[in-house]
């Protein structure tokens, strides 16, 4: 099913979870050419949909005043999601894989004009609700890749940690 | 889900809303154009001043130290918007409500434990506040339990030399005294707490306290 939550500038952020999917790599080819126009993500580096939210205000942000890093609004989102510069790592680390049998696909749209769940026909895979995201979450790799350090799970959450890496990327090295 | 921003405060540098962003109570902390400056100027500037003080609530983070959660940076309108943390009060606020009562002020003694060494901890890797006063500093929880939290690092910095580290402590030490009128004692428990901290240039930090307080006003420099 489809979730949408809200982002500034008259936005919102639709996402659909998916397991058991048989065609990923086809979804990436679709992804590449555009006949997709979402981000296909990995579920297990997404903790949460506010990790998610937080990312794609970034990448909206950045789409609107001309800033982007990358080609599009999507591949924006995933490499804001990432905690380095390097475009081919975000793919690499936070897309989805050829074999992945888990996507979780999230579109940037004007409010009230998503096509998720026009898409949903194009996935061989079920769709399930958001709240089953934990079962494929690795918090392990989530630490690791984005370097987070004990002290701070002392006084903070997992999700604060990673927030904090998405939000101040640009202004600090960690 | 965002609702319109509500301005709940404006300091000499910057205008601070409140409102909901992406879900979340949040605060916005928008630096305004000082139009008596150079465009340019101003420009450089206030990015300057974001940019520091991010990169201080971040790096606090990281050590242990708590800061709020900074949830977006818009560096187009020099804006900060951070987690809001709703129901928790300032240690002033406390400290007033504390002295009004007639507990004895032994019992504010964990806090200022607790403020010394948060305190130690930020200097030990050279993060400075800038502006530690009781109204920076916010608190949550029963009394035994509770959490420290350190904002607005509008004035900090990452680096801090020695004398920085003194002055950061010598502004906490007037703003405390002065806000908190016989609390001399609380200070005592702070600095003790954040000497036990044995960073590498401790000695180094005193001797410049002590050179730090000799230049206040009215006070000459001899010897």
């Amino acid at each position: 099913m489809v979730e949408v939550y809200h982002l500034p500038n008259d936005h919102d952020l639709s996402v659909n979870l998916f397991e058991n999917v048989s065609n990923s790599e086809e979804l990436k080819r679709m992804a590449i050419t555009g006949e997709i126009n979402a981000a296909l993500l990995t579920p297990s580096m997404v903790l949460d949909e506010f990790q998610l939210l937080i990312a794609a205000n970034k990448a909206l942000h950045n789409f609107i005043n001309q800033k982007l890093t990358t080609k599009t609004l999507h591949s924006e989102l995933l490499f804001c999601l990432s905690p380095t510069r390097s475009i081919s790592a975000a793919f690499q680390k936070f897309g989805l894989q050829n074999n992945d049998k888990e996507v979780l696909i999230v579109e940037i749209h004007p409010k009230d004009q998503g096509i998720l769940s026009e898409l949903q026909t194009k996935v061989s895979g079920k769709s399930i609700p958001l709240s089953s995201l934990k079962n494929y979450t690795d918090t392990d790799s989530i630490k690791k890749t984005y370097k987070i350090t004990d002290a701070e799970l002392k006084m903070g959450s997992l999700l604060d940690a990673v927030v904090t890496r998405i939000s101040t990327k640009d202004l600090v090295s960690f | 889900m965002q609702s319109p921003k509500v301005l709940i405060g404006q300091g000499a540098e910057a205008k601070i809303y409140a409102c909901n962003f992406l879900g979340r109570p949040t605060i916005v902390k928008e630096r305004f154009k000082k139009t008596y400056r150079h465009p340019s100027l101003d420009s450089t500037l206030t990015l300057a001043r974001t940019k520091a003080e991010v990169r201080c609530m971040t790096r606090c983070r990281t050590h242990g130290i708590r800061t709020p959660v900074v949830y977006f940076v818009d560096m187009e309108n020099h804006a900060i918007y951070m987690e809001h943390l709703v129901n928790w009060v300032t240690v002033k606020d406390f400290i007033i409500r504390f002295q009004a009562g007639d507990k004895s002020l032994l019992a504010l003694l964990p806090l200022a434990e607790k403020i010394g060494g948060a305190v130690g901890l930020m200097h030990s890797h050279g993060l400075i506040h800038g502006d530690l006063t009781t109204s920076n500093m916010l608190l949550s929880g029963a009394s035994e339990d509770f959490e420290l939290v350190f904002i607005d690092f509008g004035l900090g910095s990452i680096e801090g030399s020695p004398e920085d580290k003194a002055v950061d402590l010598y502004v906490l030490e007037k703003a405390l005294l002065s806000t908190h009128p016989s609390t001399e004692p609380v200070l005592e428990a702070i600095l003790n707490s954040y000497f036990k901290v044995r960073a590498k240039d401790s000695k180094e930090v005193t001797r410049k306290l002590d050179e730090v307080r000799m230049r206040g006003r009215k006070r000459t420099m001899v010897g």
